[in-house]
């Protein structure tokens, strides 16, 4: 693998970090899992070129596209909140819904281009003296690592601390006076701009929105907390999580680079995270399996001690029992 | 003061398991009243408090708490006058966050929430500190600790301080106890009364031991399908032994089936 292409799924990570930022929010802090990804980041995208060809400066553009994203989130989350309609379902709903609008904002075409506008990638470009996916990537750089120090003061304050703790204990929370369904409306709604964000960035990196360029994406920003997960187990500090998310979305794109450079397709990335998720969730069951067989062979070898043991025993009752006797007898 | 009048609450209306829950309940509650409630299975207890809560609604009547009707209040919003604990100690605290965070939440219970200020700046940690003391479990050493980490006991001591931390118009106690093991349980009975008592909250106890539903508080009720049946308070109340309450209880099990028999 040639540093080339090291640095362009770095880069790629950072802007997909994004996005797992935003599925952190619902997925880890909220506990509730927010399928709208697959469509709120092509909503972005969509949102992002169309208002981009339209003339709008490209940083608007990027406001406008979160703003869509937010859009798409309030959908999910009123389903949710307001019809009490189970979240995956909810979202899955939405998701669903999303690919006709996403359709209808590209004008009926599976793919927009934008290769011959200025976006904030060709200015970093052209200010920097780069090429395009080392701007990107430093694009990707100051946008993730502004939103983690974003998150990490918001979940800080009052208000956020009321956001952990209605993931953590709702009954709780709500016992001491927080509207968990606003909390839960307003973390899906952050969760879906960052997402519609990191699919606005990936257009700029592309220079092309696609309707399907969401697909899998949920699965994406999973592996990717996972994989953060197993290098930042030890610390509980949710600033560290915020970043080890983004570190895995690193990690997942280098991963995806060496598996294509090993002659797989880029398509066989679906399963291959898809896999490495079930392996992280199925992990306490495997870990709970060996504990209990290993539990099972120390309790046998125990007892085949027990047995060796009252074998002494008997033997030195029978000792005894002979001394005292033969005490006794002495005594006497 | 705690104000229901004429409360009723039927659960599977129009069902074959129709169960009328609450049969026109009309209690008050005056200032500084630690109540304790007692009652079989199925009595309506656990549905009074939840209808005083919010948790659920009643088909008919209304809850005031200091001459404020809350009936139409969602749970969150009567917050600002209740303090609950709950019979599972994994309910009352935020198992992933620290015992200063949890108590940073309950600290502002039913008050609003910035999004502009750090939660913990600082600012509280001595009052914190003074009141995890007076609990007497050396949790004021581990502010930074994990509620998770702590055992049921010291979780439900820790609940019951948080509902407490501001004072409330009115606590609720679910069989608060119940999930604890004897000794653990009159531990944490043990505060509840040094705080009832010292801050003078009005109380409403759920308990299924009579012993304790005698020897705490000053006002006694039972309920038995839906009803009060017994409302005693003062040295009524304290003259009451747990074999009155024993034949009272066995007065209500047998009362239907002897009129059955009569009939």
């Amino acid at each position: 693998m040639t540093i080339g292409s090291l640095l362009g799924a770095i880069g790629q990570g950072f802007i997909w970090g994004v996005m797992v930022l935003g599925i952190f929010i619902t997925y880890k802090i909220l506990n509730v899992s927010d399928l709208t990804v697959d469509g709120s980041f092509a909503t972005g995208g969509a949102v992002f070129a169309i208002t981009l060809l339209a003339g709008f400066n490209p940083t608007f553009c990027l406001l406008l596209a979160m703003l869509a994203g937010g859009v798409c989130g309030l959908v999910t989350g009123i389903l949710h909140t307001k019809f009490k309609i189970p979240a995956i379902l909810a979202g899955i709903l939405t998701q669903l819904g999303l690919y006709s609008i996403n359709l209808r904002i590209l004008g009926d075409k599976a793919n927009v281009s934008i290769s011959q506008l200025n976006t904030n990638i060709t200015f970093i470009a052209q200010l920097l003296n780069l090429a395009h996916t080392r701007a990107g990537m430093i694009l990707g750089i100051i946008v993730s690592i502004s939103c983690v120090l974003l998150l990490y003061f918001l979940l800080g304050t009052e208000f956020g601390a009321s956001i952990r703790a209605t993931g953590n204990n709702e009954k709780m929370i709500r016992a001491l006076g927080v509207n968990t369904d606003n909390i839960k409306l307003f973390g899906m709604i952050l969760s879906n701009m960052l997402i519609a964000l990191s699919g606005a960035m990936l257009v700029q990196m592309n220079k092309y929105a696609d309707v399907g360029m969401g697909k899998g994406a949920i699965v994406y920003g999973l592996a990717s907390i996972v994989i953060g997960e197993v290098f930042f187990r030890r610390f509980s500090n949710f600033g560290i999580k915020l970043l080890s998310s983004v570190f895995g979305c690193i990690v997942f794109f280098i991963i995806r680079a060496v598996v294509i450079n090993l002659g797989l397709k880029a398509n066989d990335m679906q399963l291959i995270s898809a896999i490495i998720v079930v392996i992280a969730l199925a992990m306490p069951i495997f870990k709970e399996n060996i504990n209990i067989q290993r539990i099972g062979k120390l309790n046998s070898l125990n007892e085949m001690k027990q047995n060796k043991s009252s074998d002494l025993t008997v033997k030195e009752k029978l000792d005894k029992k002979i001394s005292s006797e033969m005490g006794g007898g002495i005594d006497a | 003061m705690l104000k229901l009048r004429n409360i009723y609450k039927t659960f599977h209306a129009g069902t074959i398991n129709e169960r009328r829950a609450l049969d026109d309940i009309n209690l008050v509650l005056n200032d500084g009243d630690f109540v304790t409630v007692i009652g079989g299975n199925g009595a309506g207890k656990s549905t009074l408090q939840n209808v005083i809560s919010g948790t659920i609604n009643p088909d008919f009547g209304t809850v005031e708490i200091n001459g404020e009707d809350i009936t139409k209040l969602p749970e969150h919003k009567r917050a600002k006058y209740i303090g609950r604990v709950f019979q599972d100690p994994m309910l009352g605290t935020a198992s992933d966050m620290w015992i200063e965070e949890n108590l940073a939440l309950a600290f502002k219970r039913g008050e609003k929430r910035s999004a502009f200020k750090w939660m913990i700046n600082g600012d509280n940690t001595q009052f914190f500190k003074t009141q995890l003391a007076k609990l007497g479990l050396g949790l004021e050493e581990r502010l930074k600790t994990k509620v998770k980490l702590l055992s049921g006991g010291q979780r439900q001591a820790l609940t019951l301080l948080m509902s407490t931390l501001k004072k409330p118009d009115l606590l609720m106690l679910d069989e608060h106890t119940a999930a604890l093991d004897p000794k653990t349980a009159s531990l944490v009975l043990g505060l509840t009364k040094e705080i009832i008592e010292k801050s003078n909250i009005t109380t409403l106890m759920i308990t299924h031991n009579m012993r304790d539903a005698l020897s705490y508080g000053n006002r006694l009720i039972m309920m038995d399908q839906g009803k009060i049946i017994f409302d005693v308070s003062g040295s009524e109340k304290q003259k009451l032994t747990v074999e009155d309450l024993l034949r009272k209880f066995n007065q209500t099990k047998d009362a239907p089936s002897d009129a059955m028999l009569l009939g």
